[in-house]
């Protein structure tokens, strides 16, 4: 299932690309995927309510970085 | 064993009874066509937006290639169910004719215009639409395939259309009361109740409903926000609270939208959700779409009224039931 859904993730990002590059006449387009995290009403109160933060932008891997196997 | 026979066959009787009113009792026009008035509007408008950039959506250089919507709406066993005659046309100038020709069945949809025709048409190109783009829509696209698939039942062409205007010129007469009228409109209705029905259930997984901090990740979703409320910050129990009434109101909505008492207190709260909804975050469109659903339980008296009021008469029978 999560092959198929991969495969489906990486002709949509494909796609966009494409789409892009025939747009603006580029050769190569590179895609990122950026998470915005919201930030809690307290958090975000003594930050005065600024939803812009650059720390609260964060680029997504591709490819999941598998965790380190912990031996006995 | 008689006595338990004789209740039983009386009360499904009754049920038989109940079932072929709720349903089947033909009722006044007035709110389908009021019904079918908007949500055409929003479909002829969904239609145009799309016209806007159509080399963007459809063709050989879109943003989701056709090939690239088939594997998307392939399950993992291979099969798909999606149909579009947009599947089988790559050509960007037939794309472009088939996109303007169908402003056709969508304007003669909205204004009422030989609706048994055109209605069917409509919901070919709206789902060919749906299923061709996929991963390129929303809420308002879900609720105008809705809209389409019930206005080929009925799209209440008595009033407030063309048909009825043409009639009245060649003094045909026109027969009011429809049981189709009837049937569209419950399946409407019920729609909506399943539509919150999920959507409460769906924020009964979420921590955010539960602790009343939902509203507050609305409001401050940057990407979403077309009017800045995080100053509601300042009144937590506020914003605790209507997250609650938001999801209470959602979840019991397919209860209290039925009986009168409770009605209009429901569908109040539905133009305060979806105008918030339209106003704070952007989505007009979602939230004038889900109002045109909700205007399906306004009485067929009520809306003969109100549009007299505003200087539209129409003609109109006593109402047998809400």
């Amino acid at each position: 299932m999560w092959k198929h859904r991969r495969q489906q993730y990486e002709a949509l990002k494909k796609s966009v690309a494409d789409h892009l590059c025939d747009r603006h006449g580029a050769k190569h387009c590179t895609l990122t995927r950026v998470e915005h995290i919201q930030l809690s009403p307290d958090i975000s109160k003594a930050l005065n309510l600024r939803l812009d933060l650059p720390q609260t932008y964060r680029d997504l891997p591709e490819a999941l970085t598998a965790p380190e196997v912990i031996k006995p | 064993m008689s006595t338990l026979a004789s209740p039983l066959k009386g009360n499904l009787r009754e049920l038989s009874q109940g079932f072929n009113r709720f349903w089947f009792e033909p009722s006044d026009p007035h709110t389908l066509a009021m019904v079918r008035l908007c949500g055409g509007a929003m479909l002829l408008y969904t239609h145009l937006v799309w016209g806007l950039e159509l080399s963007h959506f459809l063709g050989p250089h879109a943003l989701v290639t056709t090939d690239t919507a088939l594997r998307m709406s392939t399950a993992v066993d291979g099969s798909n169910y999606t149909w579009s005659y947009l599947w089988y046309v790559q050509s960007p100038l037939l794309i472009g004719i088939l996109h303007w020709l169908g402003i056709i069945p969508f304007v003669a949809l909205m204004v009422g215009f030989k609706t048994r025709w055109f209605a069917p048409i409509c919901w070919v190109y709206t789902m060919s639409y749906c299923h061709r783009l996929i991963g390129l829509q929303y809420g308002l696209d879900q609720v105008n395939a809705m809209l389409a698939t019930y206005f080929m039942v009925s799209a209440a062409p008595q009033v407030l259309s063309v048909d009825a205007w043409l009639a009245k010129r060649a003094g045909h007469p026109i027969k009011l009361r429809d049981e189709w009228t009837t049937v569209a409109l419950r399946l409407i209705q019920c729609h909506m109740c399943v539509i919150y029905f999920f959507g409460g259930i769906s924020k009964m997984r979420g921590d955010d409903w539960w602790d009343g901090s939902a509203f507050w990740f609305a409001v401050a979703n940057l990407e979403y926000q077309s009017l800045d409320l995080t100053w509601l910050v300042e009144f937590r129990w506020f914003v605790a609270g209507l997250s609650m009434a938001t999801f209470f109101w959602e979840m019991f909505y397919p209860i209290t939208v039925w009986p009168m008492k409770t009605r209009w207190p429901t569908l109040l709260m539905a133009v305060m959700v979806h105008g918030g909804i339209a106003l704070a975050l952007g989505m007009k469109t979602f939230g004038m779409a889900m109002i045109f659903g909700n205007m399906a339980f306004v009485p067929a008296s009520t809306m003969r009224a109100f549009l007299a009021k505003i200087g539209i008469k129409t003609d109109g029978t006593e109402e047998a039931h809400a």
